[in-house]
């Protein structure tokens, strides 16, 4: 019975007014969309990685490394010493990258693709089987069963995917680019696809280890060493003594964790800058509630009449409400299937922009394509089910309760009297906000924080905005009065004003939101770059800047060898170079830099730019009495490990232990994961590396950086030589892909906004049709009933544009100086982008503009009893 | 002698037979000579400069409830280029190491196995002091009172503890000290063996510890080149008599299927003494085959062995394997190879125990060799 209601109820509207039903499902369609591709480019971006040589050695289930640099290969017996009789597989790796020019995303030979290449033992490869049986061995198939060539210098296996990449096939040859070295390397074999799964995805380039050991001078030592445990009923049994053995030995040595630890802390790494994309998106959503609560809204005006009906004939005010709930559920689902769709296609481009940004900020990803994910396609329809259903609440309650007599007669919505008091609530939002900012962040792992209060802020800063601006709406007509004499348009406007009603101020309000959120991306992005610009500035002095081809990437292993180096620094035409030996460590279980800086310059404020500077001249590279050397901490690192100026720490290196003690803290935006600088030849003892990860030369007077660069260049194929300017560029290009996404989300604020304030106008006039027949009958023409609605549109707009831009402020601050600061550790110098904020509120003004007169304009012709 | 670990190798060494001068082979390995003069316990231990070596246990094992079992315990050398040093640390420049472990568990019928294959670098090594082997998680050290101490595993199903200890002195073959296998100067051996050791230990099997006790027999060989170019394989077999004598014979098989002339019968008296005796003095005859699943080879799993012992006696021995799944499937090495447990009857009556070894069996094996 209820069904055959609902049906004549809802579907017979949606049938006949196909429009306004569409409308309201694209709108639902679009937020889940924005929730949904975000997510979804993201998950594929972070996972692009996920430790593909799991994939290819089929997944150990321990793995087994060093607190800081490589395992010396004389310390594997130690290892299976430790383990005795246990039947474990073990399998070292080494990991490099290679760098293939030509392959990049653009023709600019710098952007050369980087693929990771793996150095496994080929022969002790085999053993896996015994550990994994034969449905999953993992031994060294190939399509063509080639003779595996151990420790050759240019026998390559790749994956399916690394040979499309290179359009290559068995026995070509290829260049790549390996430390700093260009290499010419030859297709041994195409692994089959299925025998590995990263032989179906993922770019993959396999080595023998010694030759991989060769290419990165550390002919003794490799990287990790992957456990396997067999399968089989014993299974349990014996990882539990595996466990038990590797809790014995030297932790001041050995790390190791659980592969699904690993991955855990993978992910970990990404977690804050995936909280803030899912947030950021979040958000949009949440505008997109404003959207729908206006749709549904409309909806309660255009059937008035049939609800009048409907408690005429005894339905109870219950039922309508559960009418309209099932309805908006109904639309919910609809519409979160459309946009678990159009979300799919969208990831498709936006993961691009992500890994983009991942790559730049965390470690390598080679994603592409971002996959349907079941779990993330629930949670974005249930988030557009829930806000569909919450948006429909009001409208829902409003049609309930409005009495037959009042429905059938039209009534305007929100005439009636509230007891809801917006300017009270908007105050207390506002307080709330300013509170919530003090909120210390959550941890989520070591060095990984979560802006809780940042968001909180941000969310009822928002709020409090959207409902007080609402009520400032009331000085409009105030401040039309004046020029009310001048035009029959201002007068009609100027009385629409004065007879504010819910949906005004909601209008109002949800401009407010959309526009404070994109206003405030702008400005943290102002803030960024302006900080970042001022850094590169003080940074960035020297005339050529070299390293090896691909280095901007955070996951690169690619180094200078210590003659490339050396023999660049003694050229004739550099007057001092600053060398840089940075070796990515494993802290306190979370990933971060130790720099070593070989430089003739001391470590002053020519150098770095303080935040906290030393209080004297450091020796650098003497210990004090008690044995400590000094260090300097960038603010990501002072961040993530609590530590600051004085304090003393313990870093665990391969020469042992070695006490540190910060004696300044420096501004840093290269990385997250934060820096900690020791002198050049102390990190490169310690490391027994003496490899470079970058070189800047400062040149004689006189000497032409371009014809440097262009010799150097050809010297070298394997560095890149960038002179100042071209360095700049490059680091500004980066910037601008990082925020790629930002972008994106701002810009669909400003859809949003304006798509609201159609909407609105659109419910105003379909209320207001008698009145409009009325201004038709004493002689407005279209253009009049457009222009005064224009006006009105247009102070609707204008208040939200004024109430978001003062509401963005409050939030560029909690982005810049809260979220910024305690999820990457940054301190930005917070700036106003005047210019774009100009552009920004003039393409508000004029889409409004526009979008007004357009409603007014057709609305011009409506009857009285025309159902759209 | 016998060993599957040729058979993956002979690809290389045949080109190599073709002609050696001196005591080495033209790429620069050492041949091993008449008249040997060994150290020991060094001797024991790895020789580099040869390019093959291994050591070569099998052994039947008796629990308490007279539960019986029979395992093979093999660590090969392979050297990959000649003088190539003992214990360097660089990932397989010098040597290879190839191991196979397996259990027979007679009265379930159930056959455990396992390979393994590593380079030099850090987990396998042969020392040149002594008899002390690593491969993975498997090891083989004989300690300063000649025991030899064997642990091992076969996956997470089995782990064996076994404590060898000689009861006799180990003997070499060969005539002179040296023991040849083709007509080529280059295939040759140095052959030494424990044809007898006592053990006591215990073996895990599916999480159950089984106390055991037996016998089992050692083969160490050294060589740069065993096979000649038209030997395509080769039965193998060693005999523990319940008299305390032993029996070791090797049929190196010609692509004809005809016994090679350099085949052997050698006979161990009590007090160490041995008979060589060639393919003229024994009759080896095929009475059962068994075709493997597995690899489709199929192997002559029984057969009886007659002639005259040293003193002139007739014999008529039947060796019948405990039962017939006991192949190794070369899943690493890609050759597979039948290695069993054997009792050795004599007018329908057992009077020792014996392994046997069947390789060559394989179509692609025998197409490779050639």
């Amino acid at each position: 019975m209820e069904l055959m209601y609902l049906s004549r109820f809802t579907l017979r509207h949606a049938k006949r007014s196909p429009t306004t039903t569409i409308a309201l499902v694209a709108i639902i369609a679009l937020g889940v969309a924005v929730l949904y591709s975000v997510r979804l480019a993201n998950r594929a971006a972070v996972s692009g990685f996920q430790l593909f040589t799991q994939s290819l050695s089929g997944g150990g289930d321990l793995i087994v490394s060093t607190p800081s640099g490589k395992i010396p290969t004389s310390k594997l017996p130690e290892l299976r010493r430790a383990l005795g009789t246990l039947p474990v597989v073990m399998l070292p790796v080494v990991e490099a990258t290679a760098a293939l020019p030509g392959t990049g995303l653009d023709s600019d030979d710098f952007d050369a693709k980087q693929i990771t290449l793996v150095g496994l033992d080929l022969m002790a490869l085999r053993n896996l089987s015994n550990a994994r049986g034969s449905s999953g061995v993992i031994t060294l198939q190939t399509q063509d069963q080639a003779d595996i060539q151990l420790g050759a210098n240019d026998q390559v296996y790749l994956t399916q995917a690394a040979a499309e990449l290179l359009s290559v096939d068995v026995g070509d040859p290829f260049n790549a680019i390996i430390g700093d070295q260009s290499r010419t390397l030859k297709v041994a074999a195409i692994l089959i696809p299925g025998e590995l799964d990263a032989g179906k995805k993922e770019s993959v380039f396999l080595m023998d280890l010694p030759a991989v050991q060769r290419f990165t001078d550390q002919p003794n030592a490799v990287d990790r060493v992957d456990l396997f445990v067999p399968e089989g009923s014993a299974r349990d049994q014996i990882m539990e003594h595996v466990l038990e053995r590797l809790e014995q030995l030297d932790s001041q040595q050995w790390v190791w964790m659980r592969s699904d630890e690993q991955r855990q802390a993978t992910q970990a790494m990404t977690a804050a800058f995936r909280m803030n994309l899912t947030i950021l998106s979040g958000l949009s959503l949440i505008v997109g509630l404003y959207l729908i609560l206006q749709a549904l809204e409309a909806a309660v005006v255009r059937r008035r009449s049939e609800i009048g009906t409907l408690r005429a004939l005894g339905f109870t005010p219950q039922w309508i409400q559960r009418m309209w709930l099932i309805e908006s559920v109904l639309l919910g689902s609809i519409g979160s299937a459309l946009g678990l769709l159009i979300g799919w296609l969208l990831a498709q481009g936006t993961v691009q922009a992500i890994a983009r940004t991942v790559n730049a900020l965390y470690m390598n990803t080679t994603a592409t394509a971002a996959r349907w994910d079941a779990q993330e396609a629930t949670l974005a329809a249930l988030m557009g089910i829930v806000v569909s259903l919450l948006a429909g609440w009001v409208p829902a309650k409003d049609a309930a309760s409005t009495p037959p007599i009042q429905a059938i007669r039209q009534e305007r919505l929100g005439t009636q009297k509230t007891h809801f008091n917006h300017t009270k609530w908007g105050l207390l939002l506002a307080a709330f906000a300013w509170l919530a900012h003090f909120l210390p962040p959550v941890e989520l792992a070591v060095g990984n924080r979560f802006p809780l209060g940042g968001y909180l802020s941000a969310l009822f800063a928002l709020t409090g905005a959207a409902m007080l601006s609402g009520s400032l709406l009331r000085s409009a007509p105030i401040l039309l009065s004046p020029f009310s004499a001048l035009s029959a348009h201002l007068r009609i406007a100027a009385g629409q004003l004065k007879r504010l009603t819910g949906r005004h101020r909601l209008t109002v309000a949800g401009m407010v939101a959309a526009i404070g959120m994109a206003a405030g991306m702008d400005i943290l992005i102002h803030s960024f770059e302006q900080t970042v610009t001022n850094w590169i500035g003080h940074t960035l002095k020297a005339d050529l800047f070299v390293a090896v081809k691909g280095v901007e990437n955070a996951s690169n292993r690619n180094k200078m060898s210590e003659k490339t180096w050396k023999t660049l620094k003694n050229d004739p035409n550099v007057e001092s170079a600053d060398i840089g030996h940075i070796m990515p460590i494993s802290f306190k279980g979370a990933p971060t830099f130790l720099v070593g800086m070989r430089s003739e310059r001391e470590w002053d404020g020519n150098q770095f730019i303080w935040i906290e500077a030393p209080d004297r001249k450091i020796n650098r590279s003497q210990p004090d009495p008690s044995g400590t050397y000094p260090a300097l901490i960038s603010e990501s690192f002072s961040q993530r490990y609590a530590l600051r100026s004085g304090d003393t720490l313990e870093l665990p290196t391969p020469d042992g232990v070695k006490t540190l003690r910060v004696k300044g803290l420096f501004a840093d935006y290269g990385n997250e994961r934060g820096s900690l600088v020791v002198d050049s030849d102390l990190v490169c003892n310690w490391f027994n590396d003496r490899r470079a990860l970058n070189f800047a030369a400062t040149l004689k007077p006189g000497v032409n950086p371009e014809e440097v660069r262009n010799q150097w260049s050809k010297d070298y194929p394997g560095l890149t030589v960038r002179t100042n300017r071209a360095l700049r560029a490059e680091v500004i290009t980066i910037f601008n892909q990082t925020f790629a996404v930002t972008h994106a989300l701002k810009a669909i604020g400003i859809l949003v906004a304006i798509a609201g304030l159609a909407l609105a106008l659109f419910s105003l006039v379909m209320e207001r049709r008698r009145e409009l027949e009325v201004q038709r009958e004493i002689g407005f023409s279209r253009r009049d009933i457009a222009s005064s609605l224009t006006i009105e549109g247009l102070f609707m707009s204008l208040y939200g544009l004024l109430g978001g831009l003062i509401i963005s402020i409050w939030l560029g601050y909690i982005l810049v100086f809260v979220i910024n600061k305690q999820s990457f550790g940054w301190t930005l110098a917070f700036g106003l982008p005047a210019g774009n904020l100009w552009l920004l509120s003039a393409g508000i003004i004029v889409a409004s503009i526009v979008t007004c007169y357009s409603v007014g304009y057709w609305s011009s012709t409506l009857e009285a009893d025309k159902e759209v | 002698m016998h060993r599957c670990f040729i058979a993956t190798i002979t690809t290389l060494i045949v080109s190599l037979n073709a002609w050696s001068q001196m005591n080495y082979t033209e790429d620069g390995y050492r041949i091993p000579t008449e008249f040997p003069t060994f150290t020991f316990p060094r001797d024991h231990g790895s020789h580099p400069d040869f390019r093959i070596e291994w050591w070569y246990i099998t052994g039947h094992l008796h629990a308490e409830n007279k539960d019986r079992y029979g395992f093979q315990a093999t660590f090969f050398r392979y050297a990959l280029k000649p003088n190539a040093a003992a214990g360097s640390d660089q990932f397989g420049d010098e040597h290879i190491y190839m191991a196979h472990m397996a259990l027979s568990d007679i009265d379930q019928k159930a056959f455990y196995h396992e390979e393994r294959l590593n380079r030099d670098g850090w987990d396998a090594f042969c020392s040149t002091e002594r008899m002390e082997m690593q491969n993975g998680n498997w090891s083989l050290v004989q300690d300063a009172e000649n025991q030899i101490e064997l642990i091992a595993t076969i996956q997470e199903e089995v782990q064996l503890n076994l404590t060898l200890d000689p009861a006799q002195p180990h003997v070499t073959f060969g005539e002179n000290g040296l023991s040849k296998k083709g007509a080529e100067t280059s295939a040759c051996s140095w052959y030494i063996t424990y044809p007898r050791l006592q053990i006591v230990g215990d073996i895990i099997l599916n999480n159950k510890s089984i106390p055991v006790e037996g016998e089992a027999w050692m083969d160490h060989e050294i060589s740069s080149s065993q096979l000649s170019k038209t030997q395509v394989g080769w039965d193998w077999l060693s005999v523990r008599f319940d008299d305390q004598t032993e029996l070791m014979l090797y049929i190196l098989r010609d692509e004809d299927g005809n016994p090679d002339p350099h085949s052997k019968l050698v006979w161990i008296s009590v007090d160490g003494k041995l008979t060589h005796m060639g393919p003229d003095d024994f009759s080896w005859n095929v009475l059962r085959r068994w075709k493997s699943p597995n690899s489709q080879s199929n192997y002559p799993v029984e057969t009886t062995l007659s002639g005259l012992r040293p003193d002139g006696s007739p014999y008529q021995l039947l060796i019948k394997p405990l039962f017939d799944e006991q192949e190794l499937t070369g899943e690493l090495g890609g050759i597979a190879y039948w290695e069993g447990a054997c009792d050795i009857l004599e007018k329908g009556k057992v009077v020792g125990e014996a392994y046997m070894e069947l390789t060559g069996y394989n179509e692609s094996l025998e197409s490779q060799l050639r």
